[in-house]
């Protein structure tokens, strides 16, 4: 398998599934630092192998955090629904929605049938997660993976002129 | 979120954006009495990430020097660390630190575009 995608699928599975577990996943609420870190993990996987050079290879450290967002997103989608995340998390909007209902709100038909969970999570509830996932996933781990360029990166030391 | 993101669509964006930032109100700034999706910490990486990518285009030299020696980057993680860390942080102490971690974050992407631009077809 292409080096590349080998430590994409390596930093994005571990960060997916991080994302994805109850209270680990949490840690994500600092500023997405699991996603940053599987970027961050990628980048290190891909690099750890390369040859010092004089430039950082930040286009490439870009490319496989960018891998292991998506790959980190559409594993944190997937891990709630065996867990049953969803439908806690669709109780309280459903709570809230009450809420807001009593204090006068409108609450669109849509959103309330896209969190009951009677007969189960709905597709609609799945897909916005996961463009959810993926598009936060992908852009914290691209900057993570270009952090990673940046700390990592081994620079070739400079040849005497003859 | 401000009106018209009030009520169940303020909910709405809330939960969108849960899963990457705590929003406790507390730690949030209000727009026309409504808290932010992203606590006072996130507003301001996000604001230093948008600023950085204005204003990095406008800066050549200082950005060749920090392209030149990347690491410098963490040095400016360091406040905000440190600011977490902080039992006596305010809502201006974690929006500026933000801000100051993520300004030079937002350079390696505008190198990251310009290198892959220059040089699309790398072999891996």
């Amino acid at each position: 398998m292409n080096e590349k995608l080998k430590s994409a699928l390596i930093g994005g599975l571990i960060a997916g599934i991080a994302s994805g577990l109850p209270y680990v996943g949490a840690v994500n609420t600092a500023c997405c630092a699991l996603y940053i870190g599987g970027g961050v993990l990628a980048t290190y996987l891909y690099m750890k192998d390369l040859r010092a050079s004089s430039k950082a290879p930040y286009g490439e450290g870009a490319v496989v955090g960018l891998l292991a967002g998506l790959f980190g997103g559409i594993v944190a989608t997937i891990i709630p629904l065996f867990t049953g995340g969803y439908e806690d998390v669709a109780a309280q909007m459903l709570a809230s929605f009450d809420m807001a209902a009593q204090q006068g709100a409108e609450i669109p038909q849509a959103f309330r049938d896209m969190f009951d969970t009677s007969d189960g999570v709905s597709g609609t509830l799945i897909t916005v997660m996961l463009v959810m996932n993926v598009v936060m996933a992908a852009i914290a781990a691209t900057i993570g993976g270009l952090v990673g360029v940046a700390i990592l990166h081994k620079k070739e030391a400079p040849t005497d002129a003859p | 979120m401000a009106p018209p993101f009030t009520g169940a669509y303020a909910d709405f964006v809330h939960w969108l954006l849960h899963p990457v930032c705590h929003q406790i109100p507390e730690r949030s700034f209000h727009l026309l009495g409504e808290p932010l999706a992203a606590c006072h910490r996130c507003t301001g990486l996000y604001a230093g990430f948008t600023l950085g990518v204005l204003i990095w285009p406008w800066l050549p030299g200082l950005a060749e020097r920090l392209s030149a020696n990347p690491r410098w980057i963490a040095v400016f993680l360091v406040p905000l660390l440190l600011d977490w860390a902080m039992v006596w942080n305010t809502p201006t102490t974690r929006f500026v630190t933000g801000v100051v971690a993520s300004f030079p974050v937002a350079l390696l992407p505008l190198v990251a575009f310009g290198e892959r631009v220059a040089d699309p077809v790398r072999p891996s």
